[in-house]
């Protein structure tokens, strides 16, 4: 979240914006060594400070998606400022990107209980906010395609580490590496025996840094040797959904 | 600029072994009230008392110089550990006087720690220290400029890039480190005041090792700096040292590092074309904006 606090803090900004500047390029060679194609949820903010890198992402055929303008947690937000929040967005990347997105990620903690029907109403397609289920499903009262993802899938929880402000907030230690990486090859390889749907939370500043970006590479190459599971982008499987069930 | 950068001799990337010899400061600093607490101040004396000289024994056996970062206050009272370290062929670096958190300082206060240290190192060393890391917490606007105005060449302060980069215009270069590469963060403990906060078990040697083996793979992959932020009280016990010297080894012989100080890092780099659209240069652009 872009507070007042982070413009006093150096470190902590270049922190962050490692993702963009350094992890992404590597992270886009890295998916285009295993020719495969992934979501980049963004804040159009990001769009705005980093315009070529994100025309690039979709250049190589990846999707990019929202994530609020500046990362706004949308809970006890009024429904007219989500609104706001959400058309600044779409007019963003039509305008620098060419396309108005169709895909939603809530930023940090919690969306507000009207925040689905204000997605559906202004066009968007699905969403990939909420942890509850396997496959896709529609909510119920606004047709929105919910790509639900996990919590466990975050990297967030093994590796994202910062003191002053503190993160994680009791300042647990950096896992070993090898040990995440492997758990998440076992529960996607376990949903591939249940024919089901996984979606990964990650962030470009804590899974591109040097170390864990490559053994992201050698787990994508272990992915798709496996033979049983099929890598692609959010928006792909939400058509896909969509075409199959349609409301 | 995201190609790899070139290093000496034709190694893969850079490897540079920076220590904290902070002794009980940390503690003091966070309460004076602190100063009857003995055992919690002897967690942090044991850093100069013991730890500094195993890590000195650790190096020279390998033939690695380190930069060694020495708040002034420790140099006054531990005179013989920096002529040692010194006479060691290694670097001495500043890191304030009594190792007071930059985040409770006005500017005047920060520059005030950052000199009175560096010329209370320089008294007991005979060198100018031309390095600086923070103690902890983050720097005002305008601090970069001081740095340079007293003849810093670089420092090593923030948690935010993979090589070295410059602070704006002031022609001092950041050699950041990061917390994947630091002792404190996988194995520091302090039981009260906690630290960490949550109390959170010691990493196990084994985790760490394992991850500093993949961080330096993927150093020689990706060409770059892999800067291992120690503390003399926690890197230097029997075991961990024996963890650093097998560690520094590997890197040693795996022919394709380049083991370098802080300072010489810096000299390498200075010559390298900014990066236009560096992301200090972004802060330093949109604080103004912003704050």
């Amino acid at each position: 979240m872009l507070t007042g606090a982070l413009w006093r803090k150096p470190g902590y900004f270049t922190l962050g914006a490692y993702g963009p500047h350094r992890a992404m390029p590597r992270i886009l060679d890295i998916l285009a060594g295993h020719g495969l194609t992934a979501t980049f949820f963004t804040p159009s903010w990001v769009v705005e400070q980093w315009p070529e890198l994100c025309r690039r992402v979709l250049e190589q055929g990846h999707e990019m998606a929202h994530h609020g303008h500046r990362h706004e947690v949308f809970f006890g937000k009024a429904e007219e400022k989500q609104r706001a929040i959400i058309r600044r967005s779409r007019d963003i990347f039509r305008q620098l990107l060419g396309a108005p997105g169709v895909g939603f990620r809530a930023p940090s903690g919690d969306w507000h209980p009207r925040t689905a029907r204000l997605l559906a109403e202004e066009g968007l397609l699905y969403s990939s906010s909420l942890r509850n289920g396997d496959l896709p499903f529609r909510h119920a009262d606004n047709g929105l395609i919910e790509l639900p993802a996990k919590s466990l899938f975050d990297d967030y929880t093994a590796f994202a580490y910062h003191r002053a402000p503190n993160f994680p907030s009791g300042l647990d230690r950096v896992a070993p590496y090898r040990p995440v990486f492997n758990g998440w090859f076992d529960e996607i390889l376990a949903a591939a025996d249940e024919g089901l749907m996984v979606s990964t939370i990650w962030h470009p500043k804590v899974i591109g840094t040097p170390g864990r970006a490559l053994l992201l590479d050698e787990f994508l190459g272990r992915l798709l040797d496996s033979g049983r599971v099929h890598v692609t982008t959010s928006r792909a499987v939400a058509e896909d959904w969509n075409e199959r069930l349609p409301r | 600029m995201n190609n790899s950068p070139v290093w000496p001799h034709g190694a893969r990337c850079a490897v540079v072994v920076t220590i904290d010899v902070d002794g009980d400061l940390p503690f003091l600093a966070l309460d004076p009230g602190h100063r009857d607490r003995l055992k919690s101040r002897s967690v942090g004396q044991y850093g100069p008392d013991h730890g500094a000289a195993r890590l000195l024994r650790v190096l020279e056996r390998l033939g690695v110089r380190a930069s060694w970062f020495v708040p002034g206050a420790v140099a006054q009272q531990y005179p013989e550990l920096v002529r040692s370290v010194v006479q060691g062929g290694h670097e001495v670096a500043s890191h304030g006087m009594h190792h007071l958190d930059f985040d409770g300082l006005d500017l005047d206060a920060q520059v005030a720690e950052m000199l009175d240290g560096a010329r209370a190192l320089q008294e007991v060393s005979g060198v100018q220290p031309r390095g600086f890391r923070t103690p902890s917490g983050e720097w005002k606007p305008g601090f970069p400029e001081v740095m340079a105005g007293a003849g810093f060449q670089w420092s090593s302060s923030l948690p935010g890039d993979d090589r070295p980069f410059p602070l704006g215009g002031t022609g001092v270069l950041e050699l950041p480190f990061r917390y994947e590469l630091e002792d404190l963060q996988y194995l520091g403990f302090n039981l009260d005041p906690p630290f960490p906060p949550g109390q959170s078990r010691i990493q196990s040697l084994e985790a760490v090792r394992d991850n500093w083996d993949i961080e330096f793979a993927a150093a020689r992959r990706f060409g770059t700096v892999l800067t291992l932020r120690l503390n003399a009280e926690i890197m230097g016990t029997p075991g961990r040292a024996r963890l650093l010297e097998d560690f520094l080894s590997s890197t040693i012989n795996s022919g394709e590092a380049w083991l370098a100080t802080s300072g010489e890092l810096a000299a390498h780099w200075a010559g390298q074309p900014a990066e236009e659209d560096h992301p200090y240069r972004r802060f330093l652009d949109l604080s103004a904006r912003e704050s």
